[in-house]
């Protein structure tokens, strides 16, 4: 992947003609390209990438002149910010509605989540980004628009979340990237929750006559858990670049400006630096999910043997 | 500490805003602003781009400052004057003071320079404004800069670069970016930078000129025109550059918001590709056939030009925000003819002249342009589509991004040619001398030489390339003026390109708040008051 | 990717009960959806009779029509019901040709994806060993990488087009029904017919065609399904990113992100409109898909 994104920007486009100012002397434009190392055939240039990388260099941004790794890893708390809000309000709203869901399927209330979980799926999330910032802020005038906000510290970590100003910039962006999120734990939660009430320990605890609460907390939470966390940490990936979209609306200072607006530009070490990152991030996130997976549920190694 | 102030401060602006209470109840002297871009660095001599040497006004000073029309006033010299044909002496302004205390004196003038001209990995350098000079310390405040032929400009060069600390010759641009090294000597200092999210700068109390009216302006980079405009609206930033045109109408109407216009240098113009060598592929007859540029007609050019609504493209798609144009300045500008006027609107005279150079059948026609470059670029090219089509030219609109567009553009065709037959591009004069775009885009293409740099359609008429030339070589400035306002008109009556409009500018802030503007569309803090 | 998933877990058999199938199928929601989708399919297939003008046709449309408010008559003398959007096309027609290219896109990179997808897939989930191992390396690899960000990446490179909409959405979609494609396949190569099969002598490609093939495909109906509501939204996220469809044609995505530069000024029937039916659409999608899915998945049965 690397290789193929690496030739395509090199035959597409060469940023040098966008960044150059017209005025300047013919020499300094091949001066620039040689500095980047653009004067090579693309070959000797993908060389070069590979030994660089091999010592944790992917080369520096064509436009900011700094590494692309560094920029990425300096932006990448704001996004990491983003998705984990994002997450903690997909739990909090979703597994809830999901397990009144699962527990009264025929009600009128799952007919209207379900419902909402639908049309959750369906809306396109930059055109409810957009309606937010409509409704919330220029009618309502209650929610900041774009940007971070105030950044706290806290035990050494740095992030807006500690901070009253900074919690308000949160707010939109990270419901608007929840919103997806929230539509799949309802129905991640309700498919369990009906699987799990149709146990032979559920129905035993009921014969027992637990009160219903009880059995929920004690019984169907512990169960239904497992399998919504694992999808949701291997989700998290795919939730940090549907960032981009929100980020771009939001104007939120993260990861996904950076590469949207590298993309645009062809700033070719950062694209290739984020993608790297991006997969390196998702095979960790499978790794710790495939660890978690067998230590907390032990049908998993029954279930792969017989592959 | 200063924190919890500014906590306290964004806490009270946060409620007032949400119980509705108008902000023009000044709590400090703090601003916030909302730019439409940011520097990519904040070292002034890493790239040679608009957005980053207006932010380098508010840190740095140069020898010579430009005003808002970009009329040459003193900066760090106090005055200049050449003393023969070939060198400029430059007396420097004493007692002036960098914001690390530091004495301003003509050793950090030849060391700026030797920094300037070489900062690695830049992308788009300043070398251009420094190669071929000589600069030569006569004492500690006066330089002299020499060149091998006579160049009146030097002071417009100058006007470029911003002074640093000699102390900080060999710094790298991270130091600068850090704020290890950014030391000016300008009206605000540098506090810090968080990319992507803001940049804070304090008042410098010690500035030689006229003090700024704000402690802190906090700049908050947002990109998309409606989040800006919004963040006003809602409060969150006092002051926004780059109002969509669609948002203006209903900003000037909202009570407490002040909106600030001005006609730019900044125009958008069509090439019209002139040869046939190489054929460019994108004009075909009524059967696909690829044909030869029809443009090599000036009755076609003209006929282009006709057919072009610029006044519907400023009603309709600009909100009014463009004034037509038929040359690169506008009017009260530098190198301006009042000769010159926009062509009006003529569809039946464009179809004459198109009968008469023998494309009365029309023709298939692609035209090309950058997404998201210009206001409303893709918008403009569209329409300019339509108005074609409708005098019998079939035109369809590629757009790309900009990285792609200008390789293409510059060099996509056969053996490294420009690519388009027909493009639309933008252009504002960032030197304020007036021979700037006759010597980039009307001159004919001489590499070597720096002429034509950006003449992508093969434009050339010897008379207009020696009143460019001459003019360039004389030291006296109006003379050379008048030829370049000569050659201006040959060309721009030869349709050598066809201005479309020229931007006007806009900026929007919260009651109480002014900003004096000019032909310059970018913003210059110092001058929000 | 939960739902795949689930998919391809359980086994599908369309043969289920034809009763409850009739009483499903009858259900007011599927009905509906189902309704919906007709409509919908119609307004694409006829949009040039349907459409009051031709939102493509640059030498009808004018600027000087451009924002009219709903209602609002035209130079020609058209009413656009729906207003017109900032070039001066009628809303009504843009949309209704919008959400044409919005199908072709969605539908056509779904069938080149789930061909490509069938094909990689039947092949990994028949053979197995190595050339399993190395094709599901490849297709891990593809899903790694998150959708929208290839399909950004391959956009800005491409440049514009409804052709090259249509192949980044199947380069980041094929991989999904490779996947399940072999979960499928793999079930079925270990039952006892295929096994009989190939103990009569019968070629590989005729085992994979006749009997593999038949039995792996009622998943991806539903995988199809889902994954068509899916494309649209993601092709109209890439259009307000500024990749995709020509601005002179646009698609439901485009007609949104044009449209959102004028709502703060009032002109909220450029993108309200567009949007409404791009949710409409997809949701009709997702309802039906969901529906197809209980339908076919004797394991939701109650």
């Amino acid at each position: 992947m690397s290789l193929i994104v690496f030739f395509m920007i090199n035959f597409v486009g060469d940023p040098v003609d966008m960044l150059v100012n017209p005025e300047s002397l013919p020499e300094e434009i091949e001066r620039v390209r040689k500095d980047f190392g653009l004067d090579q055939p693309a070959h000797i240039q993908y060389w070069k990438f590979l030994q660089g990388a091999m010592n944790g260099n992917l080369g520096n941004s064509f436009i900011f002149g700094r590494p692309a790794l560094a920029l990425i890893v300096e932006r990448f708390p704001a996004t990491l910010e983003l998705a984990t809000c994002a997450l903690i309000i997909a739990i909090i709203v979703g597994l809830p509605l999901g397990i009144f869901a699962g527990l009264k399927p025929n009600s009128f209330g799952t007919r209207i989540i379900m419902s909402s979980s639908v049309l959750g799926i369906s809306i396109p999330t930059f055109w409810l980004g957009l309606m937010m910032i409509i409704v919330f802020s220029v009618i309502l005038g209650w929610l900041p628009v774009s940007g971070r906000g105030e950044i706290g510290s806290f035990l050494g970590i740095q992030s807006s979340l500690f901070t009253y100003d900074g919690l308000l910039h949160l707010i939109m962006p990270a419901t608007n990237l929840a919103l997806f999120k929230i539509a799949m734990v309802i129905r991640l939660a309700r498919a369990g929750t009906e699987e799990v009430m149709s146990f032979d320990f559920i129905k035993f605890a009921r014969a027992r006559g637990l009160p219903s609460k009880r059995i929920v907390r004690f019984h169907l939470l512990p169960n239904i858990l497992i399998p919504i966390v694992t999808v949701l940490a291997i989700e998290f990936g795919t939730l940090i670049a549907f960032a981009t979209v929100t980020e771009t609306i939001f104007a939120w200072p993260g990861l996904g400006k950076l590469v949207i607006d590298a993309i645009i530009n062809l700033d070719r070490p950062i694209v290739v630096a984020y993608l790297m990152f991006v997969v390196t991030l998702f095979l960790i996130l499978n790794l710790i999910v495939d660890i978690m997976y067998a230590f907390l549920d032990p049908r998993v190694r029954v279930k792969g043997e017989d592959q | 500490m200063n924190k919890s102030f500014l906590k306290v401060v964004t806490f009270v602006v946060a409620i007032s805003s949400v119980i509705g209470f108008s902000s023009s109840s000044v709590l400090s002297d703090d601003l916030k602003v909302a730019l439409a871009a940011e520097p990519t660095s904040m070292d002034p001599h890493y790239q040679n781009l608009t957005i980053n040497n207006s932010f380098a006004t508010q840190v740095y000073n140069a020898l010579v400052l430009q005003d808002v029309n970009q009329k040459l006033l003193p900066g760090l010299a106090k005055s200049w004057k050449p003393i023969d044909e070939l060198t400029w002496e430059f007396k420097l302004r004493p007692g002036v003071k960098f914001h690390n205390g530091a004495a301003f004196t003509s050793e950090d003038v030849t060391a700026t320079m030797k920094r300037a001209a070489n900062v690695p990995n830049s992308p788009s350098s300043f070398a251009t404004f420094i190669k071929g000079k000589k600069f030569e310390i006569v004492d500690d405040l006066t330089i002299r800069i020499s060149t091998k032929k006579p160049n009146p400009f030097i002071p417009n060069d100058m006007s470029r670069i911003a002074i640093i600390d000699s102390a900080f010759v060999n710094s790298t641009t991270e130091d600068f970016n850090t704020g290890v090294a950014s030391f000016g000597t300008g009206p605000f200092k540098f506090s810090k930078w968080l990319p992507g999210d803001l940049i804070e700068i304090k008042r410098n109390n010690a500035y030689w000129g006229d003090k700024v009216k704000w402690d802190n302006i906090i700049i908050r980079p947002i990109k998309d025109g409606t989040t800006r405009t919004a963040a006003l609206i809602s409060g969150d930033v006092d002051f926004i550059e780059r109002v969509p045109p669609s948002d203006l109408p209903n900003l000037e109407k909202r009570k407490g918001i002040s909106v600030f216009k001005s006609v730019s240098n900044r125009s958008l113009y069509l090439t019209l590709h002139m040869t046939d060598n190489p054929r460019r592929p994108y004009t075909m007859d009524n059967n696909d056939k690829p044909i030869a540029s029809p443009f090599q007609d000036v009755r076609m050019r003209k006929a282009v030009s006709l057919a072009i609504n610029r006044q519907a493209i400023s009603d309709r798609i600009m909100d009014g925000l463009s004034s037509p144009a038929g040359q690169f300045s506008p009017k009260g500008y530098i190198g301006y003819s009042p000769n010159l006027k926009p062509d009006v609107y003529n569809p039946k005279r464009a179809k004459e002249l198109m009968a008469e150079a023998g494309y009365s059948d029309g023709f298939k026609l692609t035209i090309h342009g950058p997404a998201g470059r210009y206001t409303n670029d893709t918008r403009i090219l569209e329409a300019i589509a339509q108005m074609l089509s409708s005098i019998g030219i079939q035109t369809s609109v590629e757009t790309m991004p900009a990285s792609v567009f200008f390789k293409r553009f510059a060099r996509g065709g056969a053996n490294k040619t420009p690519e388009f037959t027909v493009a639309m591009s933008g252009y504002a004069n960032g030197s304020g001398e007036p021979s700037h775009p006759l010597r980039i885009f009307i001159h004919t293409k001489q590499k070597k030489r720096g002429y034509g740099p950006g003449n992508r359609n093969g434009y050339s008429n010897a008379e207009v390339d020696k009143l460019i030339e001459d003019g360039r070589a004389s030291m006296d400035v109006s003379k050379g003026e008048k030829k370049f306002i000569k050659a201006t008109e040959i060309a721009m009556r030869e349709y050598a390109l066809l201005p479309i409009h020229h931007v006007v500018a806009t900026w929007a802030a919260r009651e109480g708040i002014t900003y004096e503007q000019g032909a310059l569309d970018s913003t210059f803090l110092h001058f929000i008051r | 990717m939960s739902e795949i998933k689930l998919i391809s877990e359980n086994k599908i058999n369309i043969g289920t009960n034809s009763k409850i199938l009739l009483r499903k199928f009858t259900r007011p929601s599927t009905l509906i959806s189902l309704g919906l989708l007709f409509l919908i399919i119609f307004c694409a297939l006829f949009a040039s009779i349907l459409a009051p003008t031709n939102p493509y046709d640059l030498k009808v449309v004018s600027i000087l029509d451009s924002r009219l408010s709903p209602g609002d008559k035209m130079l020609n003398g058209t009413v656009a019901w729906l207003g017109t959007d900032g070039a001066g096309r009628d809303v009504l027609s843009a949309i209704i040709f919008g959400l044409r290219t919005s199908l072709v896109v969605a539908i056509s990179s779904a069938v080149i994806a789930l061909i490509v997808g069938l094909f990689v897939g039947l092949i990994a989930g028949f053979y197995g060993g190595k050339i399993d191992a190395f094709l599901m390396r490849i297709v891990d690899i593809q899903l790694s990488f998150p959708a929208i960000l290839v399909a950004l990446v391959l956009l800005a490179l491409l440049g514009k087009g409804i052709d090259k909409v249509i192949i980044a959405l199947a380069i980041v979609q094929w991989a999904i029904y490779a996947r399940t494609v072999r979960a499928a396949a793999i079930v079925e190569r270990n039952k006892e017919y295929i096994q009989a099969a190939s103990c009569l002598g019968l070629s590989n490609s005729l085992i994979i065609w006749k009997h593999l093939l038949p039995n792996s495909i009622s998943p991806l109906i539903v995988l199809a399904t889902l994954q068509t509501a899916h494309s649209i939204s993601i092709e109209a996220t890439l259009s307000f990113l500024g990749v995709g469809v020509p601005i002179t044609e646009p698609s439901l995505g485009s007609l949104i992100s044009n449209g959102f530069d004028f709502i703060l000024s009032g002109a909220y029937w450029i993108t309200f409109f567009p949007g409404l039916m791009l949710l409409a659409t997809v949701a009709a999608i997702n309802i039906f898909g969901d529906q197809l899915r209980i339908i076919l998945n004797p394991r939701v049965n109650r």
